[in-house]
This record gives structure tokens, sequence and C-alpha cells, in this order.
């Protein structure tokens, strides 16, 4: 089976738990972290590294929204469509996020830089609407603002390449 | 040792028990779903909250473990209004189709329906589709929209037959039970997660859309298809509306045991039913004329059979005939044969079966590699005395080769009774050969007569299992066409043979066991 993590990492982070299924959700994040998503060979190696049947690491990656199933963008936005967000035009924003992209919710553009999503609370209401990038959280955003932002990013993945 | 109160009753339990197992002690039946005897208790579906004193909010049943002076009520105000509101929400996307589910009529959350449930639902919301027919392996066919993710047969595969074989994906409405994607559901054990169901969901291809439950008649008796001897409970009808005149079985079930096979049966065992009203099954005795074996009426054979034992005895002496006793016959019949053949004809060719099949499946759960079910009770009687028992294939080989005029063979080969493409151990032979057994096989061919004997759950009887357990079962349905118990035959035999034996020389008493006891 493919080695998706170091064994040294792997290692140290069932050290930290008292009985390996313990570690199981540590390990899918690292794991998502490391490929972007969750797929059926890395549910199987996380399966045979904690002694466990591949269908209870499946129950927990299909029980989490937050572990993905498939492949996403390099970039993951968040929209977020709470209470307070909805209230100061998370729609719009959404609506301004698809056309500019071109692709729906829940889809990637052909090129696998974004991926669009919503999100419910994102914590954040003070800076509401809010959006989310990978782990960075803006806000108040406004589609002006976000195109600047999305350029940045487009930029970034284009000089990375 | 904690004394609790349950509704009143006062009773001492072990501790480490939790409430609900207290409860089912008394008798008093707390409504579950998730919990079940042979499983962990997962405390997920809410349906047996109770109150208890000094808590203030009401407690699972199943996870609360007693405490000495524990004062439960099962059955306020407060209980009545919380199983309505789990059942509330239980059927919001239930599709109420028992008019056309299996499960109708020993159903869990049928029952709990017509007890507590809002008879008129709140939901103005149109209910969820799901898949109705979900093909999950060869036996098991799952209803997703019936489903209340009780988590029963995860846990059945997990803690009993060993493999997490299922999985419950997704979360909330959209949470389905499913095997891993890519897996077919394959297991020595699955038809019992179709018992453990507590609603419609998973339900057996075998006996799906057969019969309706209320219809069937239950008797009880020993599964006869290994040496474990799980307890079952035979389900059939006497007439059907299809068949009339006719009666069919139409499954087997585990009745729980604990010394033997607590809740569970096997599928060979589980699908054993089948043997009962097979084809094959031998309905009326068969005596040979010219060349074919012709149905001829009992007292025919009988007679038969017994001027060809007396001719053989006669000119050949008790050397010329041979008994073989397959184990898969009774205590009682054993008892009949030693009576009958051993006592009274002083036949000494006498043997009790072929040996284990070392090729056998066995495992931790159930199954034994000796797919016999009374070979320990041949062996604890013993037809003969210690050390004078013939090999099987000695006895076999002598017929063969015409050192044995007569061979009398008794019970079905309990290897064919599984296999039937198996060979037969029993060639032709020079002499008669006379066969009593249920089931028809290649050696018939060989055979002079055939005497059609009921099936195990056809008879009384007794089998030992291989730990020396004593089982005695009792006829759950008559025999299949013009069968007879085995010790009826022995008995109609002895008295066309006009050889005195007591009339009830098979009933099991406690001298039965006193010479073998001991080694």
């Amino acid at each position: 089976m493919q080695q998706i993590l170091p064994k040294k990492e792997v290692k140290k982070l069932l050290g930290r738990y008292p009985n390996k299924d313990a570690a199981l959700m540590p390990l899918l994040r690292a794991i998502q972290m490391k490929e972007g998503y969750i797929s059926k060979e890395a549910e199987q190696y996380a399966a045979a590294i904690l002694e466990l049947h591949p269908s209870r690491v499946r129950e927990v990656v299909a029980f989490y929204s937050m572990f993905r199933e498939k492949p996403e963008g390099k970039h993951l936005i968040l929209v977020c469509e709470s209470i307070s967000c909805a209230l100061l035009g998370s729609e719009t924003i959404l609506e301004h996020l698809k056309k500019r992209l071109g692709i729906g919710i829940g889809e990637t553009t052909a090129d696998q830089h974004f991926t669009l999503e919503t999100a419910e609370c994102l914590a954040c209401c003070d800076q509401a609407p809010a959006v989310m990038i990978n782990d960075e959280l803006f806000g108040p955003v406004t589609p002006e603002e976000l195109d600047r932002i999305l350029e940045e990013k487009q930029k970034a993945v284009d000089s990375g390449q | 040792m904690p004394t609790i109160e349950i509704d009143g009753k006062i009773i001492t339990v072990e501790s480490g028990l939790n409430v609900i197992q207290a409860a089912d002690r008394l008798g008093i039946h707390i409504p579950r779903f998730c919990y079940h005897p042979g499983l962990s208790a997962a405390g997920s579906c809410r349906m047996c909250m109770v109150e208890i004193e000094k808590i203030p909010k009401l407690q699972t049943a199943c996870t609360t473990p007693v405490h000495d002076g524990m004062v439960v009520r099962t059955d306020t105000e407060a209980v009545q209004d919380a199983r309505r509101s789990i059942l509330e929400y239980l059927l919001i996307n239930h599709p109420i189709d028992c008019p056309i589910c299996d499960k109708s009529g020993e159903c869990l959350l049928q029952d709990y329906y017509t007890d507590y449930a809002r008879y008129t639902s709140r939901f103005l919301e149109t209910r969820w589709r799901k898949r109705k027919v979900f093909i999950l392996g060869p036996t098991i066919v799952m209803d997703e929209e019936r489903c209340v993710l009780c988590s029963r047969c995860v846990r059945f595969f997990e803690e009993v037959s060993g493999v997490r074989r299922l999985g419950i994906f997704q979360r909330g409405a959209e949470a389905y039970l499913s095997t891993y994607p890519g897996e077919v559901l394959q297991d020595r054990y699955c038809g019992n997660i179709v018992d453990i169901c507590p609603v419609g969901a998973l339900t057996d291809r075998d006996f799906r859309f057969n019969q309706r439950v209320w219809m069937l008649k239950q008797g009880h008796s020993v599964c006869p298809y290994c040496a474990r001897g799980c307890n079952i409970i035979v389900d059939f009808n006497e007439k059907s509306d299809i068949q009339v005149n006719d009666r069919r079985v139409y499954r087997f079930r585990p009745r729980p045991n604990p010394m033997v096979n607590r809740y569970w049966m096997c599928d060979v065992g589980r699908y054993g039913y089948k043997h009962l009203d097979a084809a094959e099954r031998i309905r009326e005795p068969l005596l040979r004329e010219g060349k074919r074996l012709t149905p001829v009426g009992w007292d025919r054979v009988i007679k038969r059979a017994a001027l060809r034992i007396r001719e053989t005895l006669a000119s050949t002496g008790p050397k010329g005939v041979g008994v073989l006793v397959h184990p898969t016959v009774s205590c009682e019949t054993t008892l009949a044969v030693r009576e009958l053949f051993v006592e009274q004809l002083k036949i000494r060719n006498v043997s009790t079966g072929f040996p284990v099949d070392p090729a056998g499946f066995e495992d931790e759960v159930l199954i034994r590699r000796d797919s016999a079910p009374n070979r320990r009770g041949l062996e604890m009687i013993g037809l003969v005395p210690k050390g004078e028992e013939v090999p099987a294939e000695k006895l076999a080989a002598d017929w063969a080769e015409g050192r044995i005029q007569l061979l009398y063979v008794l019970g079905d080969d309990p290897v064919r009774f599984q296999h039937p493409e198996a060979p037969s151990p029993i060639r032709a032979g020079e002499g008669i050969l006379i066969l009593q057994k249920t089931t028809a096989g290649p050696e018939d061919e060989h055979a002079r007569m055939v005497l059609p004997a009921a099936m195990p759950a056809e008879e009384d009887g007794t089998f030992v299992n291989f730990e020396g357990r004593v089982q005695h079962f009792d006829a759950a349905l008559a025999p299949l066409g013009e069968a007879l118990p085995a010790c009826e035959i022995l008995q109609r035999l002895g008295e066309a043979l006009k050889v005195e034996i007591h009339p009830e020389c098979w009933r099991l008493g406690q001298e039965t066991w006193a010479p073998s006891s001991s080694s």
C-alpha cells in the first residue's frame, strides 16, 4: 500500500493517544493537509495503520463535511451563509463568485485553482459578510474586494507553477 | 448485589447489569431499537428512556448501570411522552409500507407505533425518498427508507461474526447503512442481521414476499447440521393458501440459548430448512420390484425387510448382517437400534458412522467441523461395548466385497446431508441393502428397500452436542408424506421380526449415560 504520510509523522501522531483508533480524526486531517482530500486509497491506508475496518474510517469521513472526499482546487473558498452574513449580503457575494469563476456550489474551476463552497457560521459575525479562503478569513467583503483577493491568489498560483 | 425497584417490583441483580436487563428479568418490557441482549449497548435510539428517582432527566435504560436502592419507573407520563417524540422523529421519513413489508407482524416499530405513536402526522413536508431495493449481498436486501439506524447489524458483524462488514455513512436524514463501497455482503452468519433488525430494513432474499409472519406456525427444534446443535424455531404452514393439503416450511430462526448458540445460528443451518420439503425427500416406502424402486406402503416394506433379515440370519447367523448408524440419528433411535439389532438379534457388525471430514470448515463462533449433530450421543450410548465397534469403512468394504449379506443403514450421511454432490461411501454389493433415511442419494440405486424417516424437526428426539450437552426436542411438525419417526420404524420392524423389545426401550433415562459418562 502507498505510504501517504512519513512513518515518523504517523508514529508521533499515534503516540499522543492511549489507543490507536483515537488517532483516526487527527490522522485523517494530516492526510487531507497533505493530499487535499481523502481518497478511497487513503481510507484504506488509515484503516491499515489503525487496525480498523475501512468501513469505520469511511463512517467518520462521510460524517464530517469538512473531510473532503474528492480533489479540490488549490484554493477552497467558503462563503458564510449564516444569519449575520445573509443579512449583510452573502447572497450577492455568492452570486458574484459563481459568475466570476463560472462554477456552481461544490464545483472546481477547470484549471483546478478554485473550489466554491458554502459554509455555516465562520465565527466571524462582526465582519459579515465573511469569506474564508483555505485557512485565511476575509471580512467584511464586497464583490470588488473579492476580485482583488482572487487576482492575488491567482497570481500566487501562477508564479508557483 | 444491588437491589433495585422497577415499577414497584423489587429485584436483586449482579452489579454491572443495566436497567433494561434487570427489567427484562422482571418481565417488564422497556421499548428498544438499538439494544439487543447479544450485543454491546449503543444507547443511540433513545427509545428506552426511563425515569429514575433523584436523576432530574430521563435516562436510557440500556446504558444506565443499576445501583443499590435505585427506583425506576418505566411507564410514567414523561416516559410515554419521550417515546412518542422518538417515534414521531423516526417516522418522519418512514414509508409506513407495513402492508407490503416482510417484517410486518414482528416489527418493533410497528408494535411501538400502535402503543405510543401519534396517529396523525404533524408533517406537511414530503418525506425523503431513498433506495427501496438495495441488494447488499447474495442473501440480504436493504430498504433504506425503513432503516432506523439502530446499528444492531453493524455491531453484530463487529462483535459476533468477527469482521465489520457494514457501516453507517453520512449524517442526519442522509445517513444510510451500507457495506464499504465495492464490497458485497457475504458472511457465514448473515441471516442473523435480518432477525435482529428491529424494522423491515434488512430482509432475507430467501424469505422475502413468501409468507406473512402471522400465518406461520412455530415449532421448536435443534439444528441437525453440525455438532453445535443450535436451538431453533421452525416456521411453517400446515396448509398454505396456495397449496392446499400440503405443508411448507418457510424458515429456521435461532432460539436463544446462552449455553449453546446464544441468539445466533449460521446460514448453513438457517437455509437447511429447505431440506424438509426438498424434492429429494423420500415421501413413501420404496421396494425394488424388477429394476425400479416402487412405492408399496409400510406394511409390505416392513414385512419384506423382516423376512430378509430373518432369512439372512438363518443362513449366515449374525455375522452376515451389518448395521451402519449415521450420527445424524437421535439418541432414542440409537437405543432402539441397540435393543433390536444388538441385544435381541445379536448382531455385532455395528458401526456408528464415518469419521469427521478433516477438510470441513470450523470457526470460533458456532460452526463445527463435525457436520453430524449426534456423534457424541452415539459414543455415549455405545451400540456395542467399547472397543468392539466396527469402523464404518470396514463395514462398507465387507458389504461391497460380499462378506456381509445384508446391510441395514440408518440415518443420512452427515457429509452428504450438507453436500449432496459428495459421493456416497456405500457402494454396490451382492446382498441386500436396506436404507432408512430422509433424503434420496446415489446409494439408493443399490438398495432393495428405502424406508422414509422423519427429519429431526419432524420427530421427538435427543442430540448430544460436541460439548456433551444433552438436548431434547419435540416434533415441531408432522413428517412429510408417509415418513415415520425412526423409532417407530424400528418398533414396526421389531413387531414384524417377532422380537420382543420393550415398547419404550428408547426412553432416555439416567442409566442411558451411566456406563460411558466416566470416560
